[in-house]
């Protein structure tokens, strides 16, 4: 805006609309919050940096919306309220096409032929009935515009339609399950928090879908009220045992339930109850050809099935989901990108977002401490350097993530943190520089060969402030609770991967009870691979809207940083 | 009956519409002289071409406006009913046509129109009017319309006639004459032709089918056929039919041997008296209800994503040239690659590549057979973005081939490639004109109403239409597709800049494209190393932002990401951080984030810490004593030795040079192989090689070419090859050194070799000559002085080898040398090679010099193995003779073909094919055969 005359647009609306379907909000612009309301129902966030965010419409998105209820007319109304330029004539005519293109087929249950695939529009019934990947999947034609649908393939079958750009509508309902009582009991320490009521309602409405929430707003929460909703028999799908136990303290906690209406189906125990809790690990897990615990869950009358961490379920578990598309589905994930690209398998087989909140929105409400992120670039020694330069490629990460001179940096961060009495997580991939930390700060180490029991009892310390300083390895990263933790120190990990970055700051992302901001640093050794990882670090998080420093080893060394 | 046409022509001082009270008229139309002041400017204004040159007189300028051409020229804008008023003076027949005639011919309550139809050919001299009610008619007019489809006057036709014929004829129509004079008895024949209730009558009483027959033959300008005996003798008493009856009843009248015409008087009576469809002079009324005007913004939008999506293409094409099709013209798959960089219909991409290449941005390079950008988009680049789109718009109106063609499916079912020229016609511009023009007025233009609008855009001009490459509803449809992606129609509407670009007012269309909104722009960095650059960003900045940052997405806005990959190629580009940071720092509204500053410090750090350049060997050194000492000998200076570290000395000399050179000094050096042990050079016996080859040169340069290509050396062959084993061989060598060294010292006229031609090519697009000394000179010397390193050097190896080392004289950098044949570098050098050893086999020299010489004997001999095939083609490649190959082409047809041999490289020999001098490829395992020409044959083809 430092042109003369520069307007810079501001008298035009807040948003950018790019020929690539990318839109770009201005959150400078007065009506950018507005703006934001409208065109997340349709678009989703993919970066949220300081300036401007960006969203992207994608069929997905789109059909996303039109699930919801929104129709055509009304997305390119709010694109041309907004937009700051004049839209594309063709753009707004490949939305609507695009938007049209769902619901054209529906899956519907009918009275005498049973489940069935009905077309308003019988070219496109005759173009997906050729097409190789559904044919099998379809039955006998009963008149020109309806095909039986074989009950078993209703999953694969919108799986298959969705590929060809079909996507149908799901109007067959749902098996209520065996009824099991479940009531939320709030109290002033546990009360619904707006959006998560609004999550669960959203999804209550709709039967099956994915409700998308950062690490630490609460999706139990969202389960638990969406479970009370439907009161039947629930099955949750966790990523491992220690999320398993942590997801039966909170139902015993917030809950009707009691100890004897959860189950746990792990690989130490094997239980089914009322509400049970299994991991991926043993639903996925064969003997031969066989899948003996899915199958076994499977033929339990389930009214409910929960999927936590939805973006890591494995790709057994989808296709012993295409086979329950009766039951109610509700999938939790603090990100609907999949590193595997099989967003829109989630899409079909678990259902559409249902709710969505961009993260630096909850962290606004306050529910979330902001986070600082600071990315620490230590200078090798000669020696160092040597031996990285000298390492196998597949040893050259190793090389340089682990190099001792990172140590002095993380020390000093550790002091820092202890002097100001934060709580900090050292977290890192490789276990021998794990335990070396580990001397080095007098702290506990704690990784995948940690007893269960040892691993809880060191949580609990950690979270009652006996231990000030933990560290841990990958295996901490997943569905662990650390509420107290406000500063994390990662030393390495695993190939800058978009979910690790997630659930690395989730655990910084709790609440706390002073609104205390978190802190998390990453120690990058210079001009190694180490470094082209954190650029993507840096990417992710940037993107996500959070502040991104990095400063030398020299600055952290010299002075207090925290 | 408000015409268009009419409206645009108002400025034109003729107020009255009554011919006879017009003041400064001339009494002939060519006299121009006789024109007030503003009459004859009003003239050049409606006919531009008689001032572009301008003419020198008055005389000239009359000359001019007589020419056929000029008047072909402005009756491409005449209206239907002017065209008809002309024809109806060629029907008259008369050069003073009386304005009441000409009213009655052309039909009752005509008048309007005609006076209009006057008015309009008076203003631009091809009409004049003498007197109360006399015209004079431009004598090239008559010359243009033609007599609106009727045939040539009956006194024309009947004069042909013999006595014999003309009596049978009168007999048969009933009017015979006593006299059997010729004259009398055409004078006679015409009377009755020329009377219009006879003629009628007359057919009204012949036969249904000659009655039928004359009927279609007066509507039509097509002559009779005639069947064979009639042809023979038309008159014949036992002939029968209805061609026979119109025959002999003089309806028609033989014209060529077989076929027969009707006279202009018998199809003017047939037509009842009138030549045009009655009403046919009033132009036609549409029923389309004007839109309303479209919004400024979405004009701007459209006006500014036409500019922006040129501007890609100059992009596109500068950073990728687009290749061209053997059959001239970019094909569909390169244009279906830029749609999808430019993100819009590959339709489109069509036509926009058309309006960039009509603006002269982009052009086909015959030399490389690729399209890309001229230097003049550099220019436009610069401009303003209202200038850049008015430029745009000013070359789509003149072009001369309607911009829609390209990607249409022709009749063959082909898509018609882009650029490919074609055939080029003055009336394009005009019908673009006529469209523009109708729009505007209408108030209407949507695509639907293309049939509609078609009707009446070819009544306005009937000729820019007549020659249309489709039909006229398909064109107007074009043109107005073409008009929507200009921004001279938005949603069927036209937009301000219709109309300025039809009364060529640019001010106009700055003023509708250059809104204060418009020509806002920002840019925006953000932490995630992305910069966000909305409205009209100046060029350099955004130029900058390109080298800085790569283009994640376009739009109404252009996203740019900054990596380590990008900021490192501006500081490739001479950038430093300082300048960086300083220009992010100006421009960004919102500041610029830790992060990319950090990156570009980064950057900076690492910038320059590995340095690397080209060079013919190193050589290495125990102790830096040594190598300083053998660096500062100034015997060794020769060599162009460089210190690059305390032990470490490089040369651009091969290193079998620089080890003889070494030696030379009294050193004793040993070569060192690429695992950096040391070579061993074994002094085996001299033996014969198997024999492959004719007598000729044992290296070629093309051979040395074909194994470094990409001009990077390695460190000298490998192996004892490293060190020439005959170096120093050859009884002529010295002589030949001599030789040359005293003609590189002479001037370069004066040395031209015999018995070769050395003229100009016979093909297009040859490179010029490049003088020896500048090629030949080593790398490391300023320009422009050969001297005398080469001389000193030569001493060292012969100078085949030395010629053959490749790294002399290029750049020496991989993808210096990149494909291009001839043209490139590489290609010069080889022929200033060539030179170089004519004037090697012109001193004669000593026996080896002999050998040499033989082989530069044309074989005559028709060579089929195919190494041979190979051996010969290279061989001809430097001798630049001509071959005659036999070829299987990949679909199996065979053919023979004389060709110029451009490049014989892996497997494939690049050749300019006879005839034409096309530039083709063969492949090499197809040719069956390989002859080289004879010096006549090559005389005679050339």
């Amino acid at each position: 805006m430092n042109q003369p005359g520069a307007a810079g647009g501001a008298a035009g609306g807040p948003l950018i609309v790019q020929s690539d379907q990318t839109l770009l909000l201005d959150l400078d612009h007065p009506g950018a919050e507005e703006c934001r309301g409208e065109i997340a129902a349709f678009a989703e966030l993919e970066r949220s940096p300081e300036h401007v965010h960006t969203y992207r419409m994608t069929p997905l998105g789109l059909w996303n919306a039109r699930a919801a209820g929104l129709d055509a007319a009304s997305v390119c109304s709010s694109l041309q309220r907004w937009s700051r330029f004049p839209l594309p004539e063709s753009l707004l005519v490949q939305v609507s096409e695009t938007i049209a293109r769902y619901g054209r087929l529906v899956i519907e249950d009918d009275a005498q032929h049973g489940l069935v695939l009905r077309a308003g529009d019988r070219p496109v019934l005759e173009e997906v009935a050729r097409a190789k990947t559904v044919a099998p999947l379809l039955g006998p034609r009963i008149d020109p515009a309806t095909i039986v649908v074989y009950r078993e393939h209703r999953g694969r079958l919108k799986q298959a339609l969705i590929k060809l750009g079909w996507p149908a509508e799901d109007r067959a309902g749902y098996v209520d399950g065996s009824p099991h009582h479940i009531a939320l009991r709030e109290d002033e320490r546990f009360t619904l928090r707006d959006y998560q009521r609004q999550a669960a309602a959203a999804f209550v409405a709709s039967g099956s879908g994915v409700v998308v929430l950062p690490c630490g707003a609460g999706k139990t929460a969202v389960a638990m009220a969406a479970m009370a909703s439907i009161g039947s028999r629930t099955l949750v799908l966790v990523t491992n045992t220690v999320a398993a136990r942590q997801w039966r303290a909170e139902l015993l906690a917030h809950t009707s339930l009691t100890d004897g209406d959860i189950g746990e189906y792990s690989g130490e125990r094997k239980e089914i109850r009322p509400v049970t809790l299994a991991t991926y690990q043993i639903v996925i897990t064969k003997r031969g050809r066989l899948t003996p615990h899915m199958d076994a869950l499977s033929a339990e009358d389930w009214g409910l099935i929960v999927y936590d961490e939805v973006h890591l379920l494995p790709a057994p578990v989808f296709r012993m989901t295409a086979d329950i598309q009766s039951r109610r589905r509700l999938g939790l994930t603090a990100t609907l990108v999949r590193e595997d690209g099989k967003e829109g398998d989630v899409f079909s087989l678990i259902g559409p977002k249902r709710f969505d909140v961009p993260w630096r929105d909850v962290e606004a409400q306050g529910y979330i401490a902001p986070a600082s992120c600071t990315e620490v670039r230590v200078t090798l020694t000669d020696e160092e350097r040597m031996s990285y330069a000298l390492a196998d490629p597949p040893e050259q990460y190793r090389a340089g993530a682990t190099a001792r001179s990172k140590l002095a940096v993380v020390e000093a961060l550790c002091a820092a943190a202890r002097a100001a009495g934060e709580p900090t997580l050292v977290i890192g991939q490789f276990l021998d520089q794990l335990e070396v930390l580990g001397e080095r700060l007098s702290a506990p180490v704690l990784t995948g060969a940690t007893p269960t029991l040892e691993r809880e009892r060191l949580f609990a310390a950690f979270r009652a402030g006996e231990i000030p300083v933990l560290v841990v390895s990958k295996v901490a990263n997943f569905s662990i609770d650390l509420p107290e933790a406000s500063v994390a120190i990662q030393v390495s990990g695993t190939f800058g991967s978009r979910q690790e970055e997630a659930q690395r700051l989730g655990r910084l992302l709790r609440p706390k009870h002073d609104g205390r901001a978190a802190h998390f640093y990453s120690v990058v050794a210079r001009d190694t691979n180490d470094q082209e990882f954190a650029a993507r670090r840096q990417r992710f998080l940037a993107e996500q809207g959070y502040a991104y420093r990095i400063v030398d080893a020299e600055h952290v060394l010299g002075e207090p940083a925290v | 009956m408000p015409n268009a046409r009419a409206k645009a022509t108002r400025h034109v001082p003729v107020r009255s519409a009554a011919p006879g009270e017009r003041r400064g008229a001339p009494a002939h139309v060519e006299d121009l002289g006789a024109l007030d002041e503003q009459r004859l400017e009003a003239l050049l204004e409606l006919r531009p071409d008689l001032a572009d040159p301008a003419p020198p007189s008055i005389d000239d300028l009359e000359v001019r406006a007589l020419s056929v051409p000029s008047v072909q020229r402005v009756l491409l804008q005449a209206d239907r009913s002017v065209l008809q008023l002309a024809q109806v003076f060629t029907i008259l027949g008369e050069k003073h046509a009386r304005v009441a005639g000409v009213c009655r011919l052309v039909g009752p309550g005509a008048e309007p129109e005609v006076h209009r139809a006057l008015e309009w050919l008076a203003a631009r001299q091809l009409v004049s009017v003498v007197g109360d009610d006399e015209l004079c008619v431009h004598p090239a007019l008559l010359a243009i319309v033609g007599a609106g489809a009727l045939g040539p006057p009956a006194a024309q036709l009947v004069e042909r006639l013999t006595v014999g014929d003309l009596e049978t004829i009168l007999r048969a129509v009933g009017r015979w004459s006593a006299s059997r004079r010729k004259a009398e008895l055409v004078g006679a024949l015409v009377g009755f032709l020329s009377d219009a209730a006879a003629v009628s009558s007359l057919v009204d009483a012949a036969p249904s089918e000659a009655r039928a027959l004359a009927r279609s033959l007066s509507a039509s300008s097509r002559p009779l056929t005639l069947p064979w005996p009639l042809a023979a003798d038309p008159y014949r008493r036992s002939a029968s039919g209805a061609a026979a009856w119109l025959l002999q009843h003089g309806l028609v009248y033989r014209e060529t041997w077989a076929t027969a015409s009707m006279p202009r008087e018998v199809g003017l009576a047939l037509r009842g008296g009138h030549p045009f469809a009655p009403g046919s002079y009033r132009r036609p009324v549409l029923d389309l209800a004007p839109l309303a005007d479209p919004p400024a913004p979405a004009v701007e939008a459209r006006a500014a994503a036409l500019v922006t999506v040129v501007e890609r293409i100059v992009e596109c094409w500068g950073s990728r040239p687009a290749a061209v099709l053997k059959s001239g013209g970019v094909g569909v798959r390169e244009v279906r690659r830029l749609a999808a960089d430019l993100e819009v219909p590959e339709r489109d991409a069509f036509r926009l590549v058309e309006v960039a290449a009509a603006a002269g941005l982009v052009v086909e390079d015959p030399r490389q057979g690729m399209v890309l950008p001229t230097p003049a988009a550099d220019h436009w680049l610069e401009l303003t973005s209202a200038d850049r789109w008015w430029a745009l718009a000013r070359a789509w109106l003149a072009a001369t081939v309607p911009a829609s063609l390209a990607g249409a499916v022709d009749v063959r079912g082909k898509v018609v490639p882009a650029l490919a020229g074609g055939s080029r016609s003055r009336a394009v511009p005009e019908q673009r004109r006529t469209v523009l023009r109708l729009v505007l007025e209408l108030r209407h233009g949507r695509l639907d109403a293309a049939a509609a609008l078609a009707e009446v855009a070819t009544w306005d001009a009937p000729l820019a239409w007549s020659e249309a490459v489709a039909p006229p509803s398909l064109a107007v449809e074009w043109t107005l597709s073409e008009m929507e992606l200009l921004g001279l129609v938005v949603g069927g509407s036209p937009s301000p800049l219709a109309a300025a670009l039809l009364h060529g007012d640019a001010e106009a269309a700055r003023r509708a494209l250059a809104s204060p909104e418009a020509e806002a722009w920002e840019m925006v960095l953000q932490a995630d190393l992305t910069a966000l650059a909305t409205g009209r960003v100046p060029a350099p900045v955004r130029a900058e932002l390109g080298l800085l940052a790569d283009v994640e997405s376009r739009g109404s806005a252009t996203v740019y990401r900054f990596s380590e990959a990008s900021v490192r190629r501006a500081f490739d580009a001479g950038r430093t951080a300082t300048e960086i940071l300083a220009f992010l720092a100006t421009h960004a509204g919102k500041g610029v984030p830790q992060a990319l500053e950090y990156l570009v410090g980064d950057v900076d750090r690492r910038h320059g810490h590995i340095r690397l350049g080209a060079a013919g060997c190193y050589v290495r050194f125990d102790d830096a004593a040594l190598a300083t000492e053998v660096h500062r000998s100034k015997k060794a200076g020769k060599l162009g030795l460089r210190q690059i570290a305390p032990t470490v000395l490089v040369s651009d000399r091969p290193p079998h040079a620089v080890l003889s050179a070494l030696r030379g000094l009294g050193y004793l050096p040993v070569a060192e192989a690429e695992d950096g042990s040391v070579v061993r050079t074994s002094v085996a016996p001299q033996r014969a090689a198997p024999a492959q080859r004719a007598p000729g040169p044992p290296v070629r340069a093309g051979d040395e070419r074909a194994r470094t290509e990409g001009g990077w050396d390695r460190a000298g062959p490998p192996g004892p090859a490293g060190v020439s084993p005959e170096a120093g061989v050859g009884a002529g060598a010295a002589s030949r050194r001599e030789l040359v060294a005293r003609l590189l010292r002479s001037p370069r006229g004066a040395s031209t070799p015999t018995g070769r031609r050395r003229g100009a090519p016979p093909w297009p697009g040859q490179v010029p000559r490049v003088e020896i000394p500048t090629v030949l000179r080593r790398p490391d010397e300023p320009d422009g002085v050969p001297g005398q390193g080469p001389e000193a050097l030569w001493d060292e190896v012969p100078g085949a080898s030395l010629l053959a080392s490749p790294g002399f004289g290029r750049s020496g950098l991989p993808g210096a040398s990149s494909a291009g044949g001839r043209d490139d570098a590489l290609g010069i050098e080889d022929e200033d090679l060539d030179d170089f050893e004519d004037l090697l086999v012109g001193t004669g020299g000593g026996g080896g010099e002999e050998e040499w010489h033989e082989g530069r004997h044309r074989p005559s001999e028709i060579v089929r193995a195919p190494d041979a095939v190979r051996e010969l083609l290279v061989l001809a490649a430097e001798e630049e003779w001509l071959v005659r190959i036999s070829y299987t082409s990949g679909a199996g047809k065979s053919f023979e073909a004389t060709v110029s041999i451009l490049d014989v490289s892996g497997g494939v020999m690049v050749a300019l094919a006879a005839p034409r001098w096309a530039e083709q490829k063969y492949v090499l395992a197809r040719i069956g055969w390989v002859r080289v020409l004879t010096e006549a044959e090559e005389d005679r083809i050339q």
